[in-house]
């Protein structure tokens, strides 16, 4: 059975090219952050007091995100495998910065909430595509 | 303003939670397959049982000792200002 050609919506155009420059823009502004140091003694403070292990996962989750709309632009089922891990491991972090007694400093519970819902958002367009079978 | 940060920390969890209940339900899914991948993961979680998690030096236990010994030690009020004048007097 010869395989059905699927437009790409042009909502996936536009989520998968914002997300995923927000995505690699997080990786380099970190990268550069780490490799160059920062410009302003209170910037070098703050970046000081970042443990290694939420370095980690902020590389990770951009990672993740990442791949997960490399996936969406591709039109692949995979990309909301990815997207659920990203929505998973996003929400355990927020859940253990937003319990600590104090917030890094950068974090905000209600923009993150703000974050969250939007992902919320993009993971029922892409479960709604994978049942349209525009995602395989 | 705190009701609202208390709903979002409210919202992570249930998502986190929501997630985790996923995560097992995929992983028993995958389980049942019996895929090799299924068995590297299970083998990977035996390992872990093997892990000794618990500081072989005791570390915390001994200090908890000396706390206790240095409060037994310790025990009673410092003399006040009053008493060590009676004294002197």
């Amino acid at each position: 059975m010869e395989p059905v050609d699927v437009s790409r919506p042009k909502l996936v155009w536009v989520i998968s090219i914002v997300v995923g420059l927000m995505a690699a823009s997080q990786v380099v502004v970190l990268s550069s952050l780490l490799l160059l140091g920062p410009s302003s003694p209170e910037l070098r403070d703050i970046i000081a007091s970042v443990p290694a292990f939420d370095w980690l996962t902020l590389y990770v989750l951009a990672g993740i995100l990442f791949t997960s709309m490399v996936f969406l632009f591709r039109l692949r089922s995979r990309a909301v495998s990815w997207f659920a891990v990203y929505i998973g491991l996003g929400s355990w972090a927020a859940l253990g910065y937003a319990i600590a007694p104090m917030n890094p400093p950068y974090f905000d519970e209600l923009v993150s909430l703000g974050g969250l819902l939007v992902a919320l958002g993009i993971f029922g367009y892409m479960l709604r595509l994978r049942k349209r079978q525009v995602l395989r | 303003m705190e009701v609202a940060r208390l709903f979002a920390t409210a919202v992570f969890a249930a998502v986190a939670l929501t997630s985790l209940v996923v995560l097992g339900v995929q992983l028993v899914r995958l389980g049942k397959k019996g895929t090799t991948a299924a068995h590297v993961l299970g083998a990977t979680f035996l390992l872990m049982g093997f892990g000794n998690f618990r500081d072989p030096t005791n570390e915390l236990v001994q200090q908890a000792k000396q706390l206790k010994q240095r409060e037994e030690d310790d025990d009673g009020d410092p003399p006040s200002g009053k008493e060590n004048a009676a004294v002197r007097d």
